[in-house]
Formats: structure tokens, sequence, C-alpha cells
């Protein structure tokens, strides 16, 4: 029985049909589609930035002229039908044909090994350039070879103004272009694996010389029997960039700058996490003001650059309820890929994840009941306004749904709290029975902190349900595929033992935790212990105020200003240091721009995993206030 | 037999719940995949997991938990590609070192500068072609080793049989002198190869007053020949891919005693012994370690399967052959040094416990 939850990169699939077979069509059409009808994703630079696990790299695939044959060899496939829809809104496919041909480059491999030679910065990135010309040139000769185009009936489409350059790439035949591809190739690869740089004299002509492909292609032509029928076809040359925080900082920005300019032709993506960007421009990124267009989400775009970050962007909720969709989606599609399940159509994520929730012992019931009497009699409230309050907690239910008793205890005991807090100094000798300043509601936020003292002080279980296990997800599909594979490992488990294919609440409460623990341990990237010791400290913070009796805040997430967390970069550098690697691996959401009480905050929410690791609620909005200096103090190894 | 049936079998078998039934399966499909389902006596449908359940069911409740942490925690397992990587070191590590110390000898050179002059090289490219590899036994994985070396190793170097006629020896010897042309060339060096070593007994042995086992049927076989076929300073180099650390010793003061009672007439002159990988000397199974399951080893034990040769190194064969209490499983048979418990498999005519065997040995001596 193979689970393939557990296989979580894309580059793991080698297979571009099941690679197709896996991926979700949703993120595609959520991030692209707007820059694609706007015109934006092809005739400038995008720069793709998100956390580990975003989706980065599925992106780029599917985007491989790879990919899209495979889609398009099975036109009618139910399976890649919504890939091919996603793709044709996207622009990449027009009547049922590719539009563009891409190509995606690893940055991981040699490519930073130029910046380790001994030579001026001009040359260094020359030669990265010629080499990355080079490599796409050849991965697109060899995307269409491997679709069935035969050499011969590729050929290059010049700029108007640069048929004279021609020459310089080999000419305007397939078989031209590849071979001086594959020379000035060659010649690079002989400088990068030289165990001694050779002398800057001494670097050969092919090395040297004038090669700019992507100054001169504006399309690529193609023949095709089978994909074309016969007919030529221009398509745009792509390349994409993929994991471009591997090149030196100053290698980035030379790559981002050349491939800015405006006078190119080709479509052109870098894909990158934020380690690359310095600290300043990383919290910049996240914190910048996208509430002017919540219908382009995560998008900013200047005439030159178009920007798409894959991840906190938009509208909070409209972002939750997309996740959701796409997580379902994306569930469904490995669960067909389970061996167990699979067979037995038991691919709805939702139907093996119960949302029946599960109430304490009748043993903690009754110690709960008791220790609502002692706080009745401590806070001297009499039993005519007890039932008072029961009422407006059972009023609290909405249609059929049930309060359970264990939480209508403990929203009584919140609101019994809140009178005491609401009449304090209003009891005299005459009247033993006050009204409280401001009336009383079980409201959803009463609901909220009454689960969650069940929580802390009984165990109750908290997270369950497919929404639960989204939303624990960060709106990262990695970090989805994680805490989704220890569930479906479970329900596989059951299945073999003949027991029902779904999990119950407290299962799923417990083995969520129990591997949101283990994500957390397992930390491995730059300013990981200080991001550990910084989350920690605000989520026991946020433990000690969710518990407060009176329920008034279930916060999951630190607000600073948003003046002071824009100047944190020159401020405090170091803090903000940790803070863009916290962003960069998932272990806190920047939500820019929150207004509450009349200020502009800047929230730092927790994770999932924290969220799961430490109790606190997934829903949004509740934050401690706090400061650029206290943060700072909670980084010092001694804080006072 | 599909896998996540007998996997729901083995989780009732053991009484687990689901947790520990996830986290069993897990591990039981990662050994199998990686190793156990590749033994070569397994059959299509009824690989590793089909044996365990077969082999815990002879258990009670209690004692199948015991059984089964002994698997867990102790089992020894080495599969073909490790068995394959012991051979691939064979040649660089042990040959070329050997062969390597010969020509420094030789040429009153440090070994280090071996490689430095042509001379020196040619000398051990003759020496190398000088040198013959003979199997012990079909565990040797000579086919193996001959592939790997392809190219320095020649067939006609290479023996597949530990016992050969004379015609065999006159025909290797007129190979060598045609590849090195020279009539009067003989060989330098014989490597006896083998892939386990557990107790030594079988290699060389002392029954009564007489010496017997592998060592002394070569001796027997060559040593009318030794001024035909061999040089005068010839070495006997006996190589094992695995050795328990008890062997390791064992075989070397054997025939230190073998040497000194026979007499420079009657035994080899220059005998080396060397390990691709010598086991731990805890791994033996102790009381102390491993004493639940040791009482198990007693309790299911059913003496039909000793014979004549088991019982020349012991009185039983609980704890394996040789009293080695090996822990220990080969991907090609499982060791008759193993405890018992592991391997036997009997049908309880006598009255006795049926043993029901995990790894089933292949038995070379009936």
């Amino acid at each position: 029985m193979e689970n393939p939850f557990h296989r979580r990169a894309t580059e793991q699939l080698r297979d571009d049909e099941a690679f197709l077979s896996i991926v979700s069509p949703q993120p595609l059409t959520y991030f692209l589609k707007r820059p694609a009808e706007q015109g934006t994703l092809y005739d400038r630079l995008v720069l793709f930035r998100g956390t580990p696990g975003s989706g980065k790299t599925t992106l780029a695939r599917l985007f491989e002229f790879s990919a899209l044959s495979a889609v398009l060899r099975s036109t009618g496939s139910k399976e890649y039908e919504s890939v091919a829809g996603a793709l044709e809104q996207c622009g990449a496919i027009r009547d049922g044909l590719p539009t563009v041909v891409g190509c995606r480059l690893p940055m991981e491999t040699d490519y930073r090994d130029f910046w380790e030679f001994p030579y001026s910065e001009a040359l260094r990135s020359g030669l990265l350039f010629t080499f990355i010309q080079a490599r796409a040139l050849l991965a697109w000769f060899r995307h269409l070879q491997a679709a069935g185009i035969a050499e011969s009936d590729i050929s290059i489409v010049p700029r108007s103004d640069s048929a004279s350059a021609l020459g310089t790439i080999g000419g305007d035949s397939g078989a031209a272009v590849v071979q001086k591809a594959r020379e000035v190739e060659r010649a690079v690869y002989d400088v990068v694996g030289a165990l001694v740089a050779p002398q800057e004299s001494d670097l050969p002509a092919a090395v040297t010389g004038t090669y700019r492909p992507f100054d001169v292609i504006e399309r690529i032509e193609i023949t095709s029997r089978t994909l074309t029928h016969g007919k030529r076809l221009q398509l745009t040359p792509l390349v994409i960039l993929d994991d471009a925080h591997w090149l030196h900082p100053s290698q980035f920005e030379a790559v981002r700058h050349w491939l800015a300019r405006r006078e190119l032709r080709i479509a052109r993506w870098v894909i990158t996490r934020f380690d690359i960007l310095q600290p300043g421009e990383a919290l910049a990124v996240v914190a910048e003001d996208r509430t002017e267009r919540p219908s382009y989400p995560g998008l900013s775009a200047t005439r030159d650059v178009e920007s798409v970050l894959l991840q906190s962007w938009g509208q909070r909720r409209v972002q939750r309820t997309a996740f959701r969709r796409m997580a379902r989606d994306m569930a469904e599609r490995y669960l067909q890929k389970h061996s167990l399940l699979g067979p037995r159509r038991l691919v709805d994520i939702g139907s093996l994840l119960s949302e029946e929730p599960a109430p304490i012992s009748e043993a903690k019931l009754n110690e709960l009941s008791k220790q609502v009497a002692a706080t009745q009699k401590r806070l001297k409230i009499t039993d005519s306004r007890r039932i008072e309050l029961e009422a407006i907690v059972e009023a609290s239910r909405k249609g059929d749904t049930g309060i359970s008793s264990d939480i209508r205890l403990a929203m009584l005991a919140i609101l019994m709290h809140r009178y005491s807090k609401r009449t304090k100094g209003q009891a005299s000798l005459f009247e033993d029975d006050p009204e409280p300043s401001r009336p009383l509601v079980a409201d959803p936020g009463v609901f909220e902190a009454a689960k969650l003292h069940l929580l802390h002080r009984y165990e109750r279980p908290y997270f369950f349900g497919a929404d639960d296990l989204c939303d624990a997800s960060s709106e990262n599909a990695e970090l989805f595929l994680r805490l989704s594979a220890i569930l479906v490992d479970t329900v596989a488990t059951q299945v073999i033992r003949s027991k029902p294919a779904i999990l119950d609440a407290s299962t799923q409460h417990r083995l969520l935790r129990e591997r949101a623990r283990r994500i957390i341990e397992h930390w491995n990237f730059p300013y990981f212990e200080k991001v550990r010791k910084l989350v920690t400290t605000i989520a026991t913070k946020c433990v000690e105020t969710s518990v407060q009796p009176n329920g008034w805040l279930t916060p999951n997430s630190y607000g600073v200003l948003q003046s002071e967390f824009d100047s944190l970069a020159t401020s405090n550098p170091e803090t903000a240091r940790v803070l863009q690697f916290a962003v960069a691996y998932n272990a806190i959401l920047v939500v820019p721009r929150y207004d509450c009480k009349g200020k502009e905050w800047c929230l730092l929410e927790m994770g999932g995993p924290l969220c799961l690791a430490h109790g606190l609620t997934l829903k949004r909005g509740g934050f401690l206030e706090g400061s650029a200096t206290e943060i700072a103090s909670m980084l010092e190894e001694n804080p006072q | 037999m599909k896998q996540d049936f007998i996997l729901g079998k083995l989780a009732q078998l053991m009484s687990w719940d689901t947790d520990k039934a996830r986290i069993e399966f897990g591990w039981l499909r990662l050994m199998s995949q990686m190793k156990y389902d590749g033994y070569q006596d397994f059959l299509a449908g009824a690989r590793f997991v089909e044996s365990l359940v077969d082999w815990l069911q002879q258990f009670t409740d209690a004692e199948r938990v015991i059984a089964y942490d002994f698997v867990r925690s102790s089992l020894v397992y080495l599969s073909t590609a490790e068995m394959n990587h012991l051979v691939e070191l064979f040649y660089p590590e042990t040959v070329v070192w050997r062969l390597q110390e010969a020509v420094a000898r030789k040429l009153s050179i440090p070994a280090w500068q071996v490689w430095s002059t042509p001379k020196a090289r040619a000398l051990f490219e003759q020496l190398r072609r000088q040198t013959l590899f003979i199997e012990l036994s079909d565990g040797a994985r000579i086919d193996v080793f001959r592939r790997v070396n392809a190219g320095l190793i020649s067939n006609e170097q290479v023996v597949t049989s530990p016992r050969f006629n004379e015609e065999k020896w006159t025909d290797l010897l007129k190979d060598l002198r045609r590849d090195v042309n020279d009539p009067e060339a003989r060989f330098a060096f014989v490597f006896l190869v083998d892939d386990f070593v557990g107790s030594g007994t079988t290699l060389l042995r002392k029954k009564d007053t007489e010496w017997t086992g592998k060592l002394r049927r070569f001796w027997d076989d060559m040593k009318d020949h030794r001024a035909t076929y061999f040089e005068d300073d010839w070495s006997l180099c006996v190589h094992h891919y695995v050795a328990t650390a008890r062997a390791e010793q064992a075989v070397r003061e054997t025939n230190a005693l073998a040497s000194s009672e026979r007499g420079r007439d009657e035994w080899f002159h220059n005998v080396k012994f060397s390990f691709s990988a010598v086991l731990p000397p805890d791994l033996p199974l102790s009381a102390t370690a491993h004493g639940p399951f040791l009482a198990l080893t007693d309790k299911y034990y059913d003496d039909s399967i000793e014979t004549r040769h088991t019982r020349v190194a012991g009185t039983d064969a609980k704890l394996g052959f040789g009293q080695c209490a090996l822990p220990l499983v080969l991907e090609h048979n499982t060791p008759n040094n193993s405890i018992a418990l592991l391997w036997a498999d009997t049908d309880g005519d006598n009255g006795r416990h049926p043993m029901r065997p995990l790894f089933r040995r292949r038995q070379r001596h009936v």
C-alpha cells in the first residue's frame, strides 16, 4: 500500500503523466488567470515568490512544453480536462494548440559557480547569462523534439530589428541554432567545470563572443503532423528560472535586472523563495499594500516586472476558501492514487475525517459542573442570574445544531466572569443581582473561547474535520500533504483492520498535534533556533490569554504597528532577518495593514503547525498588541 | 496473497491498536520492500509478512510480543545489495593491498611507491595474473566478483569449485604461462573465497586426532603439485565477505595450531585471513540482553533438526551450529549458526513442537 501523500515534492514525479494526474489546477487559475487576461504574463519579467511547498515548482512544471503536450495528447481525458481548462485560461493553450514553449531551468545546479570565478563582475554575469541562454535554447528544442517535432520543422522567428543578429545564434534553422547552442554550452561548461579557472585572457571566443538569443528571438515556429496538423504555428518561448534563491544575491539582482528589460520578446519567469531577498525587501514584499486590488491575488505590477506572491494575499476569507477548495481537490487526486483507498473510492478527504465533536467524559463533565457551581458561588451570582445566563447560552444555538453539555458549561462560566466584570462596583447592600454595564451575549467568540478552555483543561479534541486540516496548512500545499499523510495512513490502517474508513475527532486532533510538534522539532532553516524561540514566546503568551476565565480574546497573532514594522529592517536588522526566515519557512504569516482600534497594525500570525502544537485558535483576527522592541527582547538570550 | 490483507491478520494476531498498527505497517512495508522480501527462499505470494504471520502463530499471545520485538530490534539481515557491495570491496580493499605489499617486498620499496614506477606497476600486473581465485561454496558469488572486476581479472584465474582435478590445474597453468609469456611462470597467490564464517569449524577443525575441513581438503588436493604450480614463496589468502568476531579469532588460532602440529612439510607456509565485514562481538544473543527470546528458543525446539553435521560443533542446535546464537539472515540462505527458531522447519512427528521457520534454511548438508 503506497501513500502518495508522503511524496510531497513534484520534482519526485519524473513522468509528466504521473505529475499531471495529481496536480490541481486551482492555484493556476487563482494566481495566473488575471495577469494572463491582462497580457502581463508573457510580455515582461514575472517574479514568483513563495515559501517552500507553496507550489512554485508545480506551477512551473505545468508550463513546460512536455507537460503541455502531455495535456494536449490526452484531450478528452477526464483526468486532464480541468488542467487543460486552467492552462487555456492562463493563455498557454488556445484552440487546442499550445501558445508557449516553456522550459524550466533549476538554478540549484552549477549556475552559482560563476560567482566564485576570479573575474570582473561584468564578466561573471556575462558568463551566467550566456549559460542560461544556451541551456534554455537546448531545453526548448529538447522539449519540442520529445513531443515528436523534428529539428528540421523548428525555426526561429527573429525580432524585426534583430534579423541581422541572427548569425550570432547560428541562423534561423533549428539545426543551426541547436548546433550553436551546444557549442556555447560546452565551452562555458568547460570553464565552469575546470578545477582551476582559466585566465580571463585564455577564455575561448565561444564564451566571450556575442551570444544573446533572448535578445534576438521573438517566436519559435514549428510544424507538426500530430500537434499542429501540418500547419505552421508560432510559439512564445518561455524560460522559467526555478529556485533562483540558489544564486548569489548579486547574481540574482543581475539576472533580475537583465530579464526586466522591456525589449526582450521572450516570456521569462523567475521563481524564488524569500531567502534571497534582503530583510527589508522580503518584509516589504509580504507587507505590501494589496488592499486596493483584492481581485489580483498576490499580484503587484510595475511596468517592467509582474510580481506574484504565492502565499498570504488579498482578502483573507477569500484566500482561505480558495485554499480549502484547492486542498480538497488535491487530496482527491492523491487519494485516487492511493493503492488501498483509491480502488475503494474513498477519495473525499472530508468523508474520511469526522466532524462530529467528541465531548469530554462523564467524570470530567461532573468535575466541570462542580467548578462552574464554585465559580457561581465565588462570584456571588444568583441562581436567577445563572438561569438567565444559561438562556443566553441556549439562545446561541443556530438551527438544529445543538451545543454539547461541556461547551454549554464552559460558555456559562465565561459569561459568569464577564457578568462579574461588568457589574464590578455596582453591588450594594440593597441590590445583590445588579444589571451588567453592557448586555451579555454568547457570540461565536464565547463559543470559540469555551472550546479552547476545554482543550487546555481537559484536552477536548479541538482540531478535526477537513476544514481545520486545510486551515492548519497555512495555505501551503506541501504542509497540507504533510499533515494529511498521517491521517490518510491511519484511515488506511483502519481499513486494513476492517474498521470504518473514518477518523473520529480525538484521533484527528491527537495525530495532527503530534505531527505539528514533529514538524517544528525538525525545523532546519537559517535562524531556525531564533525563530523557534520567538514563536514559542508569542504562542505561550497567546495561550495564556486564550485561557483567561472571561475568554475576552483568543489570539493567534502578535501585532505591531504597521509604521514600526515598515522601519524594522533599518531600526532592528537582526529582528528583521529572523522574521524574514520565519515568514520564508511558514512559521509566521504576515497580515499587513490590519485596522483595529483606529490604528493600522501588522499582524504576525502563527503558522498552522504552531497553532496545532500550542493549541491556538485557527480563526483569524485575534492578536496581542505588542511592539518591535518587545519582539527584539524576546530574541535576546536572557530577556529581562 | 495481498499484503494489506495479511497485515490486517497480523494486527489481529498481535492485538495492535490502530496507532501501533500504523507505525508497524509502515516499518514492515519499508523493510519488506528494502530487504526481507528479497530472501531467496520466499515464494511469490508468500514473502516476508506472510512468513512472519505463520511464524508468530506458533507462539502464545505474550510470546508473540517477545518474538516480534526480536524481529524488530535484534534481527540482522544482509540484503543482496549489501552482500554485493562486500563482494565489490574485495578486490580494491583486499586483493590490491596484498599484491601491493608483495611488490613492495620484492622491490624493496615502500608500498606507497608501487604506483610511481613503471617497473613496480608491471610487477603488480604480473602478480595479479599469477593469482587464482577459488570459491569455497556457492555463496561466494564468484559470478558477481567476475563481473565487477572484468578487465582486471580474467576468467582463467577464477575457479568455481573448491575441488578440481589435475587436468584443471594443468589448464590453469597453461593459460597463465601463455598470458604472461613465460613458460616457467607459476602461481604466486591463491584466494579461497567464501561468503560467511560463523564459527570457523567448517573451514578447519580437529576431529579426534585428525585435522579436517575445507582448508585440509584443499591441502590434500594440491600438496603433491606445489612445486609444479606455485612459486616457492606463494601465499594462500582466505577471504570471507562476512565473519563473526568469534570466527575471526578462531580461524587464525586454529590455523596456527594446525601449522605447528603438522609441521612445515604438511601445511601451508603462508596463510593470510581477511574479511570484508566482521560482525560486532556483542551480536550473538545473550541471556542478559535477550533472556525472554532465548526462553522461546528453548521451549520451541525440536531436536529432529540435529544431524551428524550439526553435532560436529556442539551438543544441540538450539542456538545454531557451534552455539553461535546469531540473529543473522543472509539473503540467499540463513546460516546454520543462527538460532534454530529462525530457520528450522520440522513436522513434529516425534511428538515435539513442529518448528515453523521465519526464513526457511536450505540445508546444504542432509
